[in-house]
């Protein structure tokens, strides 16, 4: 199975992590396996709110149910933060 | 017969350079490892090192130096100190002994270039002083470490770190290879002796010989003093270059050497003395603050020296006075969170008093910083300390081999932090890490960090994986350094912002 690594920041977090993810993965389960690395720091509980995913250069999210394949490059550094207006 | 003073017969004695015969110059002194920048066989005339001493003298200093340093570790091992000093200051001088022993006796190799190829006599006089000045170093501080193997088998790290592909040794050998190991001589002498020495060994032997005595560790205290006194007298062969340099059309090339070299040995210094001075040290033996040594040995004096040459501030000087109050706070978090990666127990120094003290030297560390050790002191004191151990890497910069990080509370920069060289891509700690990676690519691009192995797939994915890669058996990885007692402290005695 290959892989594919990308780099993670988060809100509130003081580092970015190595996530690697198999590379036919949708950006949810980026998603997922980023907050699952926690150190219960940078994704504290906040349930008003939706987890996104997007490029560190870029202000759109990403779509969760988009295969990561061709949307996202091995080591790119993605941003996860939190967005209440999407909730809503 | 009378004997000549010294300044009688000293420039006689020294002038070795004649105008060989037998080969070209350039192959006696070939311009890439002496001089690329060529100056002329006038301008080397000028070169006159501040400190003059004959081989007599030398030996003679240098031999009761040694004999009081040796004298004074006999003597203080009667006070038992090491016996009876707590786990934490142990840490440090496992710290330090393995951040530093070798590395001051593979500078011999730079005192050695600088030895065989400065063009000046006397430069090459005042390196040969230093060559054997850091025999010294590395012996006697191997000595001491092997002395201290009775109180703790990591002590073996003093000689084991940089053979290692621990993360500290890649950070360590990537700043050393660079700034003193894989240059020409006259650039050596600036990145090396002035940049490096001249200001932060300063700090990390003077500061720290400071904390230690008042520690009680008298040993430790004399030994780096005396390391310090010669690195005082061989830290002068860079000035006179840089003089010449100015002098002679050369202010934009000294000014670029000094500007990489003052960079890289701030990060590696701000490792190692800016995370023992604010955390290892027990709080009642501090004598002043990581950032208020910075500002008595580099801001002020590295910066009248830089004035005096003739040359500018490094461009980047701003930046550099508010990062001194960031990033080896970023540091210790990450050292803390990845003990089992390193050598020594670390200590957290984030105690209800200590990080009181923190915010008084860091006015808003519990806002920014103390948001995160609210969060481990939290998991710790709810039985679950496993979550401040981290599954995976982080992210580390590609010029100097440290974990990126910013302030909790503060952004990410994605134009000054990362570029795209031959296809791949590189990340940086800021944008000044990016700018020395700019001006030579081609020196820096093929190496890869710790994390970028593991995801290359070199390194087997697993957090023991991880740990025997970097040369860490079980018994040699890193605990909290009092059992959390820091921790629990909190739920007795707040901080003074946490009881307002």
């Amino acid at each position: 199975m290959s892989v594919l690594p990308v780099y993670v920041s988060t809100e509130n977090d003081y580092l970015a992590w190595l996530v690697a993810v198999p590379a036919d993965c949708k950006v949810s389960d980026i998603i997922n396996a980023a907050a699952g690395l926690s150190l219960d720091i940078h994704v504290p509980s906040q349930p008003d709110a939706t987890l996104c995913l997007r490029k560190l250069k870029e202000d759109t999210p990403l779509p969760p149910d988009a295969p990561a394949a061709g949307l996202i490059e091995p080591t790119e550094w993605l941003h996860l933060y939190y967005d209440t207006a999407a909730k809503q | 017969m009378a004997l000549l003073n010294r300044s009688q017969w000293y420039d006689l004695a020294r002038d070795t350079n004649w105008t060989p015969s037998f080969v070209s110059e350039d192959d006696l002194f070939p311009p890439d490892v002496a001089d690329p920048f060529k100056m002329s066989k006038e301008a080397w005339a000028e070169y006159d090192e501040p400190y003059k001493v004959s081989y007599r003298e030398y030996v003679r200093v240098q031999r009761d130096k040694d004999a009081g340093v040796y004298a004074v570790n006999t003597a203080a091992a009667r006070t038992r100190f090491m016996e009876e000093c707590n786990n934490r200051w142990k840490s440090l001088l496992k710290f330090h002994f393995g951040a530093v022993s070798l590395a001051e006796s593979c500078s011999q190799q730079s005192e050695g270039r600088m030895a065989r190829f400065g063009k000046a006599p006397g430069m090459r006089n005042m390196a040969t002083f230093g060559l054997l000045d850091e025999i010294r170093h590395g012996q006697s501080q191997l000595y001491f470490a092997h002395d201290n193997l009775k109180h703790g088998q990591t002590f073996n790290w003093g000689h084991k770190l940089l053979g290692t592909e621990e993360w500290g040794s890649v950070m360590a050998r990537s700043t050393l290879d660079d700034v003193f190991l894989g240059r020409d001589a006259v650039t050596t002498a600036i990145m090396l002796t002035f940049a490096f020495e001249t200001g932060f060994t300063n700090m990390q032997f003077i500061g720290l010989a400071a904390d230690a005595a008042e520690a009680g560790d008298t040993s430790f205290s004399n030994l780096i003093s005396s390391i310090q006194t010669d690195e005082s007298r061989h830290a002068q062969i860079g000035a006179p270059l840089l003089k010449m340099m100015v002098k002679h059309g050369l202010e934009k090339e000294a000014q670029k050497a000094v500007d990489i070299g003052f960079w890289r040995t701030y990060r590696f210094f701000t490792l190692l003395t800016g995370c023992t001075i604010d955390y290892f040290t027990p709080l009642e033996k501090r004598e002043a603050c990581f950032r208020e040594f910075m500002e008595e040995w580099i801001i002020h004096q590295f910066e009248r020296t830089v004035l005096d040459l003739g040359l500018k501030l490094p461009w980047y000087w701003d930046y550099f006075i508010e990062d001194i109050n960031m990033f080896h706070h970023g540091m210790q978090a990450g050292m803390w969170n990845f003990r089992p990666t390193v050598w020594f127990d670390v200590p957290a120094g984030v105690s209800p008093r200590e990080r009181d003290w923190l915010e008084s030297k860091y006015p808003g560390w519990n806002d920014n910083w103390g948001r995160v050790w609210d969060v481990i002191t939290k998991n710790i004191n709810a039985g679950k300390p496993e979550l401040s151990l981290p599954m995976t890497m982080p992210l580390i910069c590609n010029l100097n081999n440290l974990p990126i990080v910013k302030n909790p509370n503060g952004k990410w920069d994605p134009d000054g932090q990362s570029l795209v060289y031959k296809g791949r891509r590189y990340y940086f700690q800021s944008h000044v890490d990016k700018w020395v990676f700019e001006q030579y690519p081609e020196r820096y691009s093929a190496h890869t960090t710790v994390t970028d192995r593991l995801a290359m797939g070199q390194i087997e994915p697993t957090v023991e994986g991880i740990l025997t890669y970097m040369g860490l058996s079980e018994v040699e990885r890193g605990k909290d350094a009092e059992n959390y007692a820091w921790a629990y402290a909190h739920r007795a005695q707040p901080t003074k912002a946490a009881a307002e």
